[in-house]
């Protein structure tokens, strides 16, 4: 059977071609066996999908639906993209343009000041990043407890490191300088560590080993990435959902440090 | 081109307007859970894929060409995403189609509590046994009701593509699932 009398069987089986078209295609099949075999198997496999009954969004409880957006807002959120998406996406732009452009930049004579400009554009502020919303910045101060404040700044450093390996761009053929994060991780392992020494809570204590994971893959690789060994180390942070908990567990810590403070 | 509703709210998502990317994303989320569901097999997975595509796609906003609609353009997302989990998934996933092929069902499978969740079953692995392409135009052409053009709009192909890739997919799905006819007629 030649395929575009096969590709027309789909459209006269949802009537979406023209009665002359669909008069000769009836004419063809009244003297074709190989044609006819076709639609009714492509009819038959139609009716097996649609008998499928319910969709797999239907199984979903309103509760669910009605807090997907949340969740979504929350990943977003994780992620330090409050900021706007157009300052997101200029700044994306920017980036890009000058990792394209690094070669030519070191190979300039006035590459010094450039790669300066670079540096601090390629690395997202931290403090820009994930900056507080401001409901949070105008929170009473809460004082932590000594323990509580090396858990904090520790996942604080983490929570940093690990926006700005998910945010840099892979897109172009310029391998990624990560040496600053290979020497952030290396110090976040070694704090990390210490943390597991002391009585940490079971949750604390398995994100900080998470976390190692991750530092560790960072720390270990190559001071130049390429865009594959990154998307392993980013889907490993993302599938852990290791920012999410980094920031639930900087909530609870101080949360709980408040109530402690204001009791 | 998305209708212009549709347009003013994604330049006011693009604005920063949250609330304007959550009726996006209420209104989309039910399909690009079910596009999830299809290529991933199970609702964890789905709910997954399906919030990240969001996340991305609210990154991405500002690159948004609309020469497309939002919908198809999730879609798009969803899909590479799914693939991704799906592929990802795979060794396991086969091993679990393996064990539950309706051979072995009736000896070690667990017994299904209906008819229908059972037939459904059915179609779920038949569905997951087959190539991705395949499996990407059945469940978006059949199973999320969109039309071919729709499909080759968000698979970035012609509609013939389209056609073939979904001759090819409906001949395997019936040739697995032929003995669920007579249950089915």
């Amino acid at each position: 059977m030649k395929a575009h009398v096969r590709d027309k069987l789909f459209d006269y089986l949802s009537g979406e071609i023209p009665g002359e078209e669909a008069g000769a295609l009836e004419a063809h099949l009244a003297h074709c066996d190989a044609c006819r075999e076709d639609l009714r198997m492509i009819r038959e496999a139609i009716d097996i999908l649609q008998r499928k009954g319910t969709l797999p969004s239907d199984e979903r409880g309103e509760h669910f639906w009605n807090a997907f957006p949340a969740r979504v807002e929350e990943r977003i959120d994780a992620r330090g993209k409050s900021r706007a998406p157009l300052i997101a996406y200029a700044a994306d732009r920017i980036l890009s343009a000058i990792q394209m452009n690094r070669a030519h930049l070191l190979a300039g004579s006035g590459a010094l000041a450039l790669i300066a400009l670079a540096v601090l554009l390629l690395r997202p502020s931290p403090a820009k990043e994930t900056a507080p919303a401001a409901a949070e910045t105008s929170a009473p101060a809460i004082t932590l407890e000594p323990a509580g404040v090396k858990l904090h700044d520790y996942l604080k450093k983490s929570r940093v490191l690990l926006v700005g390996v998910t945010n840099l761009r892979t897109g172009g053929d310029t391998p990624i300088d990560l040496s600053i994060e290979r020497r952030e991780s290396r110090e976040l392992i070694h704090q990390g560590r210490i943390l597991k020494g002391e009585a940490l809570d079971a949750r604390s204590a398995r994100l900080v080993s998470d976390l190692e994971k991750i530092l560790i893959e960072l720390a270990n690789g190559d001071e130049q990435h390429d865009a594959p060994d990154m998307e392993i180390i980013r889907s490993g942070i993302r599938d852990n959902n290791l920012l999410f908990k980094v920031r639930m567990t900087e909530s609870a810590l101080a949360a709980a440090t408040y109530e402690r403070n204001t009791q | 081109m998305p209708a212009a509703d549709e347009q003013q709210l994604i330049s006011r998502a693009r604005e920063g307007s949250r609330e304007a990317f959550r009726v996006l994303v209420e209104r989309h989320m039910k399909h690009a859970y079910n596009v999830a569901f299809g290529f991933v097999g199970n609702h964890e997975d789905a709910a997954d894929v399906a919030q990240e595509a969001f996340v991305r796609a609210h990154k991405a906003l500002p690159s948004f060409r609309e020469e497309s609609g939002f919908g198809t353009w999730i879609h798009r997302i969803v899909m590479n995403l799914a693939m991704s989990r799906a592929k990802r998934n795979r060794s396991r996933a086969e091993r679990e189609v393996h064990a539950s092929h309706p051979a072995a069902q009736g000896a070690a499978g667990e017994p299904a509590t209906d008819q229908g969740e059972e037939v459904r079953g059915h179609i779920e692995r038949a569905l997951h046994e087959l190539p991705t392409l395949q499996r990407a135009v059945v469940i978006l052409r059949h199973m999320d009701g969109l039309s071919t053009k729709q499909v080759s709009l968000i698979l970035q192909c012609s509609e013939g593509t389209v056609k073939t890739h979904l001759f090819r997919g409906l001949r395997k799905m019936r040739e697995k699932l032929e003995f669920l006819q007579e249950d089915l007629a």
